[in-house]
């Protein structure tokens, strides 16, 4: 019993340093923070997306903004590159992407709450090539 | 207690700085007197492992203070506890720094009387590490002078991978990618062949074709890489009919020692048909997963942006039509309108 516990005593270390080893290899791969989050903000009738990008960014993004109905755009900076009109919504084929933060605007037709909009951003995870789709807040 | 400046029976200016303990001696008269091994540690202040030790004449040489603090708890003259050679052995010195260290360092409140068992356990250790270590050293030195004599050949492994779409429209560009593995990553020099037994045009390489000829492309890379991707551009005859099978082959050479040649491996054959090759399901809808790996292949590669504006054109357009006549795709929803009041 003494010699168990002067073993415990001294390799506490060493089991230390074990038990965060296996629990960092256990962790499932990907586990953490995704590459890309961002925050819709409105201020009267526009539409700001906020995007944070974080490395090992994906090479392409895919930015969906869907709008309540009966809203429309005036324009967006950048321009957006497809529309849905079945879903009331307007894409962003984000390329060449690099970590950092990124702005879009939207002009709308009328004020909008934010609340009232949705926004993705989908992408093939760099890790392991699996599509992600994160929900930007509102 | 009077630090032993004043023990009886012996002046303690004439002691050395170290002492040799007669730890027998020390045992006898602490159980004689009753006294448990912790008692006369905390009041020397040192451990009871310390005590252990210099009982068991593990450490013989001892503190002249910590002597004369032990001859007054135990009643007795200095030199009743002392061993009686006087001069010291080899070893003295480092004996001393262990004792120090010791008794430092540790708490001193788990040993007993029956601290005859940590000190078996103490002995044994020393020279249980100083064997493994002696073991280690030998075995490293064997396997390093083996291997010295005897290096390793670490086996090269070349793989080669070629991503080509399942099918693509007549006279629609497509592209190609070989994807090279090296193992070892060493400076070398490899020649890439690749390419259909007919049908196919090929059209651009990147990086630019080393040669080229009716049937094949070749580029020779050199430098030192463990995976490099060469992509070409290709189509599919204009006037080739649907459902037109071509096969592509492909070898990689590279010398080492003597020269080796692995076949290029993954999908080696495309089908005409009325679809572009991006469009992976063949539902006639480039989807965001689809134009996301198309972008993934090509994105940053020179040449390569017009290919991808078609795909994104398409992609766009939502649904898409294969026009027999112009030999192109065209929206299959011209008249679908944004949510933008344009």
């Amino acid at each position: 019993m003494e010699m168990a516990n002067t073993i415990l005593t001294e390799a506490r270390p060493v089991l230390c340093l074990m038990i965060c080893l296996a629990v960092f290899c256990l962790l499932p791969e990907g586990a953490g923070a995704a590459q890309v989050n961002g925050k819709i903000k409105m201020s009267r009738n526009t539409a700001r997306l906020l995007i944070d990008i974080v490395a090992p960014a994906p090479k392409t993004i895919i930015l969906t903004l869907h709008l309540p109905e009966g809203t429309k755009v005036r324009s967006c900076k950048p321009a957006f590159t497809k529309a849905d009109p079945k879903n009331n919504g307007i894409n962003w084929l984000l390329t060449d992407v690099s970590p950092g933060k990124l702005k879009i605007s939207c002009k709308l037709n009328r004020r909008t709450k934010a609340s009232s909009l949705s926004a993705t951003a989908r992408y093939k995870n760099p890790s392991n090539g699996n599509m992600e789709e994160v929900y930007l807040e509102n | 207690m009077n630090n032993g400046e004043d023990a009886p029976g012996i002046d303690s200016r004439q002691l050395p700085a170290t002492v040799n303990l007669n730890g027998q001696k020390v045992r006898e008269i602490r159980e004689a007197m009753g006294l448990t091994q912790l008692y006369v540690a905390v009041a020397v202040g040192v451990t009871s492992d310390t005590i252990s030790r210099w009982e068991n004449r593990r450490y013989p040489s001892i503190k002249r203070e910590n002597a004369l603090k032990l001859a007054e708890i135990l009643g007795v003259d200095i030199s009743e506890i002392l061993e009686q050679a006087p001069d010291k052995k080899e070893g003295h010195e480092n004996n001393v720094q262990e004792e120090q260290a010791c008794s430092c360092g540790e708490t001193g409140a788990k040993a007993s009387d029956g601290g005859s068992k940590d000190i078996r356990s103490h002995r044994n250790r020393i020279p249980m590490f100083f064997w493994a270590a002696c073991i280690f050293i030998v075995v490293a030195a064997a396997a390093a002078a083996y291997l010295r004599f005897h290096p390793v050949q670490a086996s090269l492994e070349i793989t080669a991978r070629r991503y080509l779409p399942e099918h693509s429209a007549p006279g629609q560009i497509f592209p190609v990618a070989i994807d090279l593995f090296i193992r070892p990553s060493a400076q070398r020099t490899v020649l890439i062949t690749d390419g259909d037994d007919m049908g196919v045009n090929i059209l651009k390489g990147m990086p630019a074709f080393t040669n080229r000829d009716d049937l094949a492309v070749k580029w020779i890379a050199q430098g030192k890489f463990g995976y490099k991707r060469f992509i070409y551009l290709a189509a599919i005859a204009q006037n080739a009919s649907m459902n037109q099978i071509s096969t592509f082959t492909g070898t990689i050479t590279l010398k080492a020692g003597k020269a080796t040649s692995v076949p290029i491996e993954g999908n080696n054959r495309i089908i005409a048909m009325p679809f572009c090759w991006a469009d992976l399901n063949v539902d006639s809808i480039i989807s965001d997963e689809e134009i996301l790996d198309a972008y993934d292949l090509l994105s940053g590669v020179k040449g390569a942006e017009n290919v991808l504006k078609e795909v994104e054109a398409l992609w766009s357009a939502g649904r898409y039509k294969w026009d027999q006549q112009t030999h192109s795709f065209q929206p299959d929803h011209p008249d679908s309108q944004p949510p933008a009041s344009k």
